[in-house]
This record gives structure tokens, sequence and C-alpha cells, in this order.
């Protein structure tokens, strides 16, 4: 996939904005300006290029997801009341919880929205790697997420997604896009947050008057644009050179590296219309649905590397068994579209999906009647799918009251899961990642 | 028992040590017996050793040793720690001081012998033990030392960045006229004077809402009213849905923007700033009373602007009881902000609590790999796991002051609601809450909460991340790399902001006198470095002066301040920048996104782009449209003025105007001020000259039209999108002059001083 392949007819419109990266960098390098300040490995005389993948979605269940009622069954009747005797998909197992959106307080309208671990596993099992067991030695729920998608429980360090766009493909402006869960970029790469369709056509034509008109004109010619940022950036130039203070220094490298191709945005090709989901209670949903359709926009352009989606209420210390189950059911419904989407855009062979919490819940409930919640746990699992991920594949795994057992002699921790990411991804040994350095070893989880 | 450091007035301390005039100045290479202690002994010795057990949940503080010591997640534990040390200083055994007969061994130690007589860390005590006896005191603040390289804004240039970031306005002639005059004495007291007024205290509430984030619910109309229970609030019910929506949309923003609206109450009337936990009223608006059900008598029953304090009766079995108000700590909207459940038992808010007013993270605090086989070794884990003990310890107490609040319908007050047998008792630190104070429990803790000397820093720190776009910073870790520059730079922020936070509580918790003391410092006026700095100075300096992106809030203000026009949605006045572009341009929801996006990504500047397009192609024809002496932005030409004939020969006198309006426009725009024969006024000028020299061209040979487009056109009031009348409209642009100066305006709109501070 390269971005040319990838431009829709809006783009033609677009060569109207002009200025290039080449001419921002050239003007960088003629002026000697240290444009690699805050971002330290990006290189000034590198061209931008559409990137062509792996993509990476990292799918946040926020508050401590149940994976007793999810992908690590238990018959014990103290932590599972709902499911019964486990179920299975090929090697996987799973709780076979049923699903009722009037049970779990929605209206009808909302039915179709859920998804149940049934439809869900037998859909996917043999595209999916379970992992059960892991440790994330927290019952925190900042802790519990920073663990699970940095791999640290300290602070500090950066995303896996942040730092897989930071090596993969640092200068692309779009590279790392979180819609919530853990995103810390540790100054690494930029971070970006994507809105609805019409403003982000806007700012990806922001010299064209009305982006939704193709036969809008420009506020100015093209050639009178060209000029304009032509001064705009021999000025910030200067500006760089004569600024001493780091903060400011930093700022001004930020502007100039971020406008640095004008023109990239115009890959993007936008969805016709973003989904929308009847009532109040699917708006979380809607929102993450929307946010992978936008990310696939971004991927299919060639300018991001890796997004952040995020799903909230998981927190339940009450109601679990409406609540948990409810969220469960979204969440699953929302891969679902996210994969679905990305195979019709031809995207579904390079995209690698993870799918984790902060923490897990339980053991057991937190009382006996049906109102009743489960507390943090700090066993969890994680379930990956798409490029690079084996299918069918179950590593790790709990006893019956939801201890970890060991997985080749030792407990998986987080750690572990990122020491395998990291070496999918292929960034194991960049100099980026030796920075933010991981505890353990890599167990060649997915290798 | 011992006392905790915690509730020590460790600020009486700070206010010591950092105090800028004192006999003991040593010039520049200053070391202050505060720095001597950082540097010498609690670095290299106590925080490597001590901490380990003289820790607040380390051993010895479980065999009730005197000698507690606060590790670096405690809000000004520097001091805390230095003030200790100090009380004890004077014990001895047989002549030898405490501090170095225990760790070498001279005296029974729980901790054991640490170190040699004579060794080094022996030394350093000794010395910094004498020193203690007269100690030294150096120049803090932008006198000191740390900051000797820090080029600072004037206090004309200080005051036009504080009057956009405090009011959305550029200062007054007069207001520069007297800050001019009367340099940083005056601006001080004009800083005042700006923070009485209307657009302060929108600022203030924007400040404060992101730390609460009940601007949440604001998101749809009724959100906030629909938390209100209609037993005690019945107007919530059928009376609040028989409104119009207008009235609707009014309702729900004085109840949702209630707490926010205290904090500014408070302030407006001078108040001390305690009074946002400790008062015992509701600040209400004639929206929000009527919702509540109250008659307080306002003077203008449609004036959102008007506060009136009253309090609640709500039901309880039939008898009206008076709700425990106790500022924000009981307002409806942050309880269910922060809500709890029945397995919680409102530790949420505790630690809210502790984040909020007293900046101790407790995550940080306890931050330890929990191992789950211990977890259920123990059956009520919270009171006896150490693992658990290290946070829920000084948690749960705090949590107790909540208890008498529904544990399902967040602001439902129940006076007989028991507290939980199986937790820690509701207190604070070391005070337990007697049990006869439990029916009153939020104001019992609010007035524990704000004599404790955290409150002080931790409302400096919110107003210096407010201002700065910063958080303060943390104390480096033993084995960073770069640990003594991080360490200065530390150490020079906490001394600034402990003497801001000292001169807070003498002002008697007065605000605005915190706000004026981050103006003033170098964090809000840093502008440039003398020289050239090194690696270690630019560490060190790291956090110093602007660089901040303006926030979509403060950027949308910026647009009107500067061009005198909104940046708004056509269709219903709203700023762009407040709705369509928040996310985008890194803002908050409030909801699910509450971090704001401190960096520029590419699709910032997409939105920086556009927003340069858009605010130059209203507002340039527009202004000229005006007469030349009301115009905001074209004073000094005129649509007939251009620079060459159209064989190309320069017009001297048109020439000399253009470049005067383009000085103009530099410090309208961007606060530069300029010669008429400086660089920057040549390169803007040059542009102006290269677009209207190709524009002219074109419209002259019909290779481009002559009329604007339609959005650029003339013809609305940007503001209000009222039409101007035909005969006064521009419409078209036979000189290419309104296109030239449009580009002028692009250029300057994207410029890096235009959209940072």
């Amino acid at each position: 996939m390269t971005r040319k392949h990838s431009r829709s007819s809006m783009h033609s419109m677009s060569s109207s904005t002009g200025n290039s990266r080449r001419g921002f960098l050239k003007l960088a390098a003629l002026s000697g300006l240290a444009v690699a300040a805050p971002f330290a490995i990006r290189r000034a005389a590198a061209e931008l290029t559409a990137y062509d993948g792996p993509y990476f979605v990292l799918i946040h269940a926020s508050g401590g997801w149940d994976p007793v009622y999810l992908c690590d069954p238990k018959t014990n009747p103290e932590l599972n009341r709902l499911a019964g005797a486990p179920a299975s998909a090929g090697s996987i197992k799973y709780a076979p919880v049923p699903i009722s959106a009037a049970a779990l307080g929605l209206g009808p309208d909302a039915a179709p929205y859920l998804m149940s671990n049934q439809a869900f596993f037998e859909k996917y099992a043999a595209k999916l790697t379970v992992i059960n067991g892991i440790d994330t030695s927290t019952n925190n729920h900042d802790s519990g997420t920073r663990t699970t998608w940095s791999g640290q429980i300290q602070e500090g360090h950066p995303s896996f997604g942040a730092l897989a766009a930071a090596i993969r493909s640092p200068d692309n402006p779009l590279a790392y896009i979180s819609s919530g869960g853990y995103d810390a970029t540790q100054g690494i790469v930029p971070l970006t947050r994507m809105g609805n369709l019409d403003t982000l056509q806007k700012v990806a034509f922001p010299d064209i008057i009305s982006p939704d008109d193709p036969e809008s004109g420009l506020y100015l010619p093209k050639s009178r644009m060209d000029r304009i940022r032509e001064a705009n950036a021999e000025r910030l130039g200067e500006q760089i050179e004569g600024q001493r203070l780091p903060r400011a220094k930093a700022a001004m490298n930020e502007l100039f590296l971020a406008r640095a191709d004008d023109n990239a945005l115009a890959g993007l090709t936008f969805p016709g219309e973003l989904v929308t989901l009847p009532g109040y209670e699917l708006s979380d949903l809607q929102s993450m649905m929307q946010q992978s359709q936008l990310a696939l926009s971004a991927f299919q352009a060639g300018l991001a590397v890796s997004v952040n989606l995020n799903l909230g209420g998981f927190d339940t210390h009450g109601n679990h068994d409406r609540d948990q189950i409810r969220q469960l059911a979204k969440l699953l419904y929302g891969v679902d579209f996210l994969m679905s989407e990305a195979d019709k855009l031809g995207l579904g062979g390079q995209i690698t999906v993870i799918i984790s919490s902060d923490f897990a819940r339980g053991p057991g409930y937190n009382g006996l009647d049906e109102y009743a919640g489960k507390d943090h746990w700090p066993i969890t699992s994680a379930m990956l799918m798409g490029a690079g991920i084996a299918g069918d594949r179950v590593i790790g795994s709990t006893d019956e009251q939801q201890y970890a057992q060991d997985y080749k002699g030792t407990t998986l921790t987080p750690a572990h899961i990122h020491h395998s990411l990291r070496a999918l991804a292929g960034i194991s040994d960049h100099e980026l990642a030796l920075r933010f350095p991981l505890a353990g070893e890599d167990l060649g989880l997915f290798s | 028992m011992h006392t905790s450091p915690l509730a020590r007035p460790l600020l009486v301390a700070a206010l010591a040590l950092a105090t800028s005039a004192c006999s003991g100045l040593r010039g520049d290479d200053c070391e202050s017996t505060r720095d001597s202690f950082t540097d010498k002994v609690w670095g290299p010795v106590m925080s490597q050793s001590c901490i380990s057990c003289h820790r607040p949940d380390g051993i010895a503080a479980e065999q009730n040793a005197e000698f507690i010591l606060l590790p670096s997640s405690y809000p000004g534990f520097l001091d805390a720690n230095f003030e200790t040390i100090r009380q004890v200083a004077g014990n001895q055994y047989n002549g030898v001081p405490l501090l170095l007969a225990k760790p070498t061994g001279m005296v029974d130690h729980g901790g054991g012998k640490l170190f040699d007589e004579g060794s080094d860390p022996y030394k350093a005590i000794e010395k910094f033990l004498g020193e203690l006896e007269d100690p030294v005191e150096c120049p803090t603040g932008s006198d000191s030392a740390d900051f000797a390289k820090v080029d600072e804004l004037d206090a004309e240039a200080t005051l036009r960045k504080a009057s956009l970031h405090l009011v959305g306005r550029l200062p007054t002639d007069a207001e520069y006229d007297r800050v001019k005059e009367g340099g940083d004495d005056e601006l001080a007291i004009v800083l005042r004077e700006l923070m009485e007024e209307d657009a302060f205290y929108d600022r203030l509430k924007n400040l404060f809402n992101d730390r609460f984030l009940t601007d949440r619910y604001l998101r749809y109309t009724g959100f906030a009213v629909n938390l209100l229970n209609e037993e005690d609030f019945p107007n919530a019910g059928a009376w609040y849905e028989a409104q119009s929506d207008e009235r609707k949309r009014a309702i729900n923003l004085a109840v949702a923007r209630e707490p926010l609206d205290l904090i500014a109450y408070v302030v407006r009337n001078d108040r001390p700033f305690t009074e946002i936990l400790t008062a015992p009223y509701m600040v209400f608006s004639p929206f929000s009373a009527e919702l509540y059900g109250l008659s307080l008598g306002f003077e203008d029953a449609n004036d959102p602007r008007e506060f009136v304090e009253g309090t609640l009766k709500v039901d309880h079995e039939g008898a009206q009881v008076s709700y425990p108000h106790a500022g924000v700590l009981t307002s409806p909207m942050f309880l269910n902000r922060f809500p709890t459940t029945p397995t919680n038992r409102n530790r949420h808010r505790a630690r809210k609590l502790l984040d909020l007013f007293l900046a101790t993270d407790i995550l940080r605090i306890a931050e330890r790999p929990i191992d789950p086989t211990e977890a259920t070794k123990y059956n009520n884990p919270t009171r006896d796991n150490p693992d658990c003990i290290v946070c829920h310890k000084m948690m749960d107490p705090i949590a107790g002051a909540f208890q008498k609040f529904g544990e399902y319908d967040q602001e439902e007050f129940i006076p007989d609601q028991e507290w939980h047998q199986d937790m820690y008792a509701p207190g604070f630190a070391d005070e337990v809450m007697p049990t006869d104070a439990y029916g009153s429990a939020p104001q019992w803790m609010a007035t524990r909460l704000v004599e404790d000397p955290r409150f002080a820093l931790a409302t400096v720190y919110t107003v210096f991340t407010g201002l700065t776009g910063l958080e303060p910073l943390t104390y480096p870790a033993d084995d960073d790399p770069d640990f003594s520059d991080k360490l200065a730079a530390w150490s020079a922020q906490d001394a600034l902001l402990g003497e801001i936070a000292a001169d807070f509580v003498a002002a008697d918790y007065d605000l605005k006198a915190a706000i004026s003391g981050i103006i003033l410092s170098p964090y809000f006026r840093g502008d440039n470095a003398t020289e050239a700095l090194s690696e270690g100075e630019a560490l060190r300096l790291a956090a110093v002066g602007g660089g901040r992106l303006s926030t979509p809030e403060l950027l949308a203000r910026k647009i009107e301040a500067t061009t005198g026009a909104r940046w708004v949605r056509p269709w219903d006045l709203s700023d762009y920048l407040l709705t369509d572009y928040q996310i985008l341009y890194g803002g908050i929801d409030s909801d699910t996104i509450t971090q704001r996006l401190g960096s520029m990504s590419g699709l910032m500047a997409g939105v920086s782009a556009r927003l340069a397009n858009e605010v130059a192609c209203q507002t340039t024809a527009w202004d000229f449209t005006k007469a030349a002496d009301a115009r905001t932005l074209f004073p000094y030409v005129e649509l007939t003025t251009m620079p060459e004939t159209a064989a190309g020969e320069e017009v001297p006198g048109a020439v000399e105007d253009i470049r005067a309006n383009i000085q103009y426009l530099h410090e309208r725009l961007l606060g530069e001020r300029l010669e008429l024969d400086s660089p920057e006024v040549d390169r803007t000028y040059a542009l102006f000259r290269d677009l209207w020299r190709g524009g002219f061209d074109d419209v002259a040979s019909e290779a481009e039209d002559d009329w604007l487009a339609w959005q650029c056109q003339g013809r609305v009031d940007p503001n209000t999108g009222v039409e101007l009348a035909e005969a006064d409209r521009i419409q078209t642009d036979e000189n290419y002059t309104v296109r030239a100066w449009m580009g002028v305006m692009v250029h300057l709109l994207s410029d890096y001083r235009f959209l940072y501070e």
C-alpha cells in the first residue's frame, strides 16, 4: 500500500496546498537547523514515504475486564455464575455467556450491536492468540494500564503504539493516533486525536474554501500560498535559530515538523460517512467504531502506524453481571466491526490487533446478591489477532482460583508480551527501544 | 505517638528558607543551606539509606520512631524533611548529635551501622548540622542565580501575555503606559485589576475544570439536571422538562457549573481560597436556584452571572434536614463526577481529594508490585495486608468524609447511614474523626484539608499548570544520568513554587496573589536565554519560559482579541475551536478525553492552517469596510494603497504606509515591537509586495478574477452574521490589495508567536 495508490479524487484538489516537505527540509538543511531536537531519531534529510504496514491497533477495555467471562473461563461457581461450563472454538476455550439486551439494561435497538462470546470466538478463533495468566502485579488502574501497554509498571515509558510509530515511521504526520487508553509518548512521536469527518476534511485541505464541494475555490492561488509558506518557514527557521531556551526551541521545532508536509493529509481517503448507533447507551461503542473508521482511513493513506482505541465501563465493582457483560458484548462487536471494515479496505492482512485491559477482576464476587461486583485482580489476559499472529492458539493459563500458572517455567508478565510484540514489530533492537528496556526476556510468544 | 510530618507547618520552614532578602547572601554562586541539604545530605545520604526505614510506611515508623522522613512522592517533602531535621538536630548522645550517633552505631539503631565516623556521609551531615545554626539564604525567583541566564519579557510584554491569557483581550494604551512608567510594581497592580473582569472568571473556571472535569455535564442539555434525584430536588423532573429549550440550557449550565462557580465566587469576593472547601453554602444563579427550589432574591432573575449564597434542605424519612455543605466537597456535581459504589466506599473520592487539594498522588506513593498469592491470605486485606495498608491507611479515613452520602445515588444525603466497621475509622492523618462529627463529616474534613500545608502547594501547582501548561517537575530518579542537572531544575522550581505558596498563605489564601506570583516568575516570563546554554544549563532551564501551545480556549480568545472577530461557525456563531476543532486541536471534553495535548501534531497543524486561511478571509475585507480610524487591522492603508505603479515603479508614500501597517500588524497579532526598517518588516513587506505584484498582474491580464471569493467578501459582520448594506460592501478586489493583505494575515496567523504562548 502506498499513498499514491490510496489517494482519492480529493487529492487532485489538494495539490493546491503547495509546499512540500522537501522544500521545508531543504530549507532546514540550508539554514543548518537542528530540526531533530524534540524527536531525536528524526532524520532531517528524510523524505516522507507512505507507510505500508504493519499497522497496530491497541484496544483498551478501560477499567479492568473480567477474562473469566471471556477467554479464560472457569467452572468454579464462586467465579462464574453466568456461563456454565466453558465452550470451545478450536483450541480456544471461552465463556458461553448468554446475551440479552434487556437483561443488560439496554433497549431492543441495541441488540444488533452486541456480540456474544460464542459468535465472536466461532468467527475469530482461527485467527486468535489468547494469552491467559498475565501477572500485571498491580490492582491500580493507572499502573495497570501503563504496564499493559508499555510493559513497564513505572512511569516514563512510551506505549507500544508510540514506540512502534516512532521507530517505523516517525515523520508521518499521523503516525500515532489515540482515542484513549495509555498513550504516553515520552516525546518520541507526536500524538494525534481525530475528530469528525467534516473537520478532518477541512484540515486535510486547509487551502480549499469548502472541501466538501469539489468545485470550491481556493483562498488564494497555489503560487501565492507557496510564497506565504516560504516566508513562514523562513521566519520560523530564524526563530528556531535565535531561540536558546529549550522549551520554546522544542516547541518551534515541533511546529516545524508538524508543518513539514502540508500536503500529507491529502492522502486521506475518508469514509463516506461515520457510523451512528441508536441511543446514548451505545455512544461509547459508536465512538469506538467511528474512531476505527478514521484509523483505517489513516492506515489506508499510509499516514499512521499505530492507533489506540478505547472502550470504558469495565470497572464493575457493582452490578458486574449486567455491566461487565454488556461492555464485553460491545467490545466484541467493536472488534468485529474493525476487522470487517479492515477486510473491506484490503487491510485485514496488515493489521495486528491487541486487546487487553488494566488488569482483571475477581477472584469471585464481592457480594452475594445479583448486584454484586468483582474487585480488582492483577492476573489478566490479552487477545491478539491479525498480521503476524498465529490463530487457534492459547498461551499461558490460570488455575480455578484465577491464579497465574507458569508458562515455560515463568510467570507471564506484560514485559514478556512486550518483548514479543517488539520482536513482532521488528523494533526490538532499535536504539529507541533500547532506551526503554523491558524486564525479563523474549519468550518468542508470537514466533 | 509521633507526629506525622504531613501535619507540620512546612510552609513556615519554606517561607523562612525562601525569603529573598537576607543578610546571608553570597552573590551569584550563593549556596543556601537548603541547597546544601538537597545536594549533599538528602540526595546522596538520606534518600539512599535513611528513607528505607524512616518513611511513613517504613519499619521505623511502625516502631513509633520520631524521626520520619517523607519520600519525594510527597509534595513539599524537602522542606518538610528539612524542618524535621531542624527539630531533632539538637538531640545528642554524649555531645554527638543523634543524627550522627545513630547511623554510626554509637547508640542503638534499629537500622544498624550505616557508615563510619569520618566517612563522607558523616562529614556531610556534620557540616550541614553546623550550617543549621546560622542558615545561609539566597535570592529566589527571578533574582536567583538559577535563572541568571534567562532573558525575561519586560513589563509591557508580560502584561500583553497575561492579559490575553487571563481576560482574552489586549491591554489598553493606558495600561501599557502605566506599566511602562511603573515597571513590575505597576504591572502587579494592573494584573489585579484584570482579575476583576468577568472574562477572568471564565478563564478561572476553565482552568479549574481541567482538574474537576465537571464540564462533562455540559455535553448535552439536561446531563447535569438528570443526575439529581427528584425526591430531594423535585424540579429536576417534570418542572425542568416543561421549560423552553433555551431555559433548559441555561439551567443545565448553572447546575453543571456550580462547583466552578463557587471557586469564581470565592475569588471574586476576595475570600480566602480555603472557602472552596469550607463554605457552609452553595452558590446559586437565578437558574440553578429555581431548579433547586430556592427563592434567594436575585436582583436580575435572568442574569447568569449573579450568584447568591444559599443552603439546601433535603428530605429524609419525611423530614427536611440540612445538607452538610462543605464547599466543593459536597457539590452534587463534584460528587457525581467522582462517584462511589458500595464496594469502592468513597475511596476514589479520597484519592481525588488527596490529588486535587493536597497535591498527593497516592498511586505514586505506593507504587509497588502486588503479589496475588498474598492478597487472599488476609481476611481483610485493606487493613492487614502490608501491600494494601500503605495506601488504604491514608485513603480510607479520608473516604469517611463522605460516609453520609449514598452509594447508589451520589448526591443523596443519608444522615443515619453507618460507616463500614471493617475499614479504618474516618479521620485525617493521625487524627481520628470523633463520632459526634460524623453528621458533619465533610466540614470536619474540609477544615483539616485546608489547614494542611499541602493545600497551598496544591493550589499553586494547579495555577502553575493552568498558566504555563506544565506539570510541576518531579524529583529525578536516583539513577538518572542527568540527576544533578535535573535536581537543580527541580530544586529551583520547588523553592519558587514554595515561596509563592507561602505568599499565598500570608495573603490569607488570596488566589490572585498566587496567580500574580506565577505570572511574574521566569516560568511565565522567560523569553530567551541571554547566551548559548550548555547541555547541563539547558536541562536546568528545561521548564522555563514560553513555548506553551495555546489551548483551543485560549486561542479562540486570542483570535477575537487581536483581529476583532471570532472564528465561528456561521450557522450558530459558536467558536470553531470550542466545538468542531476542540478535540482535534488537543482540547478536552471533560469526559473521556481529559488530558490536553501539549504538542503540535500534523493534524493540529492542519487546523492552524485552516484557522489562518479562514480568519484572514473573513476579517480582511471586512476591516476595510470601516473607516480607517475604526479599523482593527488596517488603519494605515487603503485599498488603493499599492506599492508600485502598474509599470513597476515604487510609490514611495504608499510603501511607507504599507510598511507602517505591517509594523502595526506585527505588534497587534504577535506582540512584536519592530522598527520600521527591521528585517522582519522587510520580510513581510517583501511578501506583501510579491503577493500583490503577482495578483495585480494576473487580474490585469484576466488570469485571475477581480471578484473576491464569496466567503472573503466584506459583506457580513463576522461576529453577528448581520449583512452590510449593499453600498458598504467590498466584493471585488481590482487592485489585489485585499488578497495581498489576506496573504499577510495568513502569514502572521500561522506564526509560532500567534499559536504559542
